[in-house]
């Protein structure tokens, strides 16, 4: 497998682009996971939590499969490597990275291929963030996963920022995903 | 509700694009699909000038996959500076490709020679899609100066500039350069 980012540099100013590279059994993994999330939102009569759980549950998965192997002692730098080489990658997602620290990462995503191929945004943006939460907190678990900005809402891009350690402000960041998104996903189930 | 937005947005861009040489639309970043939107029916409204479209937010096979096969849109021409970046290896004959967002000088160049094909009584049309992501990857005193080049030469040779900025981004270099242009559009739903 080649380098999991290319390193932009412009002046004293560098960003990092994934390269995705699709792995047709991941893209399966996600769809399952993404379709039982479907299948219990319809059945809790809508009750985002479920896929918010199912999300972070397929999320913890990934990072159990194809992270946790690579260190013992997370650092943001550490964690953003293995999760963009065998997962953002593989799943064919591209993004950006704004910021890489020990601490704290920036990206925006400008290719989905769950928002290109579900139909259902509000869905697909849910499910993203409650995956890539779960994958996040694997490795810090007093972390949070900050969402700037999301397709299903008119926007270009997804911006996460992924934090190894939260703020009090950050930890009600969950809540706020899942009271935004309320509305929109019941609308697109029906 | 989107169809009202789109065409108010149809409506602004049309009468700012025909008064002045260059425009800059700073719009929310959750209305970007409608003002897109707005901007590829007012090109298709307009088959007999000449468009380049430079995106820089998101590649040109997302751009087909919202709006179908352009290929029969002979006049509007794409300039993509994110895919070769993002490794993606897409070719497509109405598209340009180039290898990194951070080569302004060649995307210039392409944007010029594109231009150059084009009879003199045609009018020409140039978007930029977007500023503040030619910020994200560059130097924001090497856009700059790039914007300040791009604006000099496509006055020169009476094209028409659309640049586009998203709001939640402007910093000071982006609010300079936005001002840069002849006419700003703010988009506001309650403009509209």
């Amino acid at each position: 497998m080649g380098k999991p980012f290319k390193k932009i540099e412009s002046g004293d100013h560098t960003v990092w682009i994934t390269q995705p590279n699709e792995v047709e059994s991941l893209l399966k993994r996600r769809e399952t996971a993404f379709n039982v999330a479907k299948g219990k939102l319809a059945d809790s009569s809508g009750n985002i939590e479920t896929v918010m759980q199912t999300a972070e549950a397929f999320g913890r998965g990934l990072f159990s499969d194809f992270i946790k192997k690579k260190s013992d002692v997370w650092t943001m730098k550490k964690w953003v490597k293995p999760a963009v080489e065998n997962v953002f990658n593989p799943m064919g997602t591209a993004a950006t990275f704004t910021k890489i620290t020990e601490d704290e990462a920036k990206s925006l995503i400008f290719r989905c291929r769950l928002h290109e191929e579900s139909n259902e945004p509000h869905m697909a943006s849910l499910f993203t963030y409650g995956f890539l939460r779960g994958m996040l907190l694997s490795a810090f678990p007093d972390g949070e996963l900050l969402m700037g900005s999301a397709m299903a809402q008119g926007a270009p891009m997804i911006e996460f920022t992924f934090k190894a350690n939260a703020i009090d402000k950050d930890r009600l960041e969950r809540e706020r995903i899942k009271k935004n998104f309320t509305t929109d996903t019941k609308k697109s189930e029906e | 509700m989107a169809n009202t937005l789109i065409d108010g947005l149809k409506e602004r861009i049309s009468k700012a694009i025909t008064i002045n040489q260059s425009v800059g639309i700073v719009f929310p970043g959750n209305n970007y699909s409608d003002l897109v939107q707005a901007l590829f029916e007012y090109m298709y409204s307009r088959p007999e000038d000449a468009w380049v479209y430079v995106t820089i937010t998101r590649p040109y096979e997302n751009i087909i996959k919202q709006f179908g096969d352009l290929s029969n849109n002979k006049n509007i021409k794409f300039i993509d500076c994110i895919s070769r970046a993002a490794g993606i290896s897409k070719v497509d004959p109405n598209c340009i490709f180039i290898e990194s967002p951070t080569m302004l000088e060649k995307l210039g160049l392409e944007i010029i020679n594109i231009f150059k094909k084009v009879d003199e009584d045609t009018n020409k049309y140039l978007i930029i899609d977007s500023l503040s992501n030619l910020i994200i990857y560059n130097d924001p005193e090497i856009v700059t100066e790039f914007f300040y080049h791009m604006i000099n030469k496509t006055r020169v040779r009476n094209i028409h500039t659309v640049t586009l900025a998203i709001e939640e981004e402007v910093d000071k270099y982006l609010n300079k350069l936005i001002y840069l242009n002849d006419k700003i559009l703010k988009v506001r739903d309650s403009f509209i």
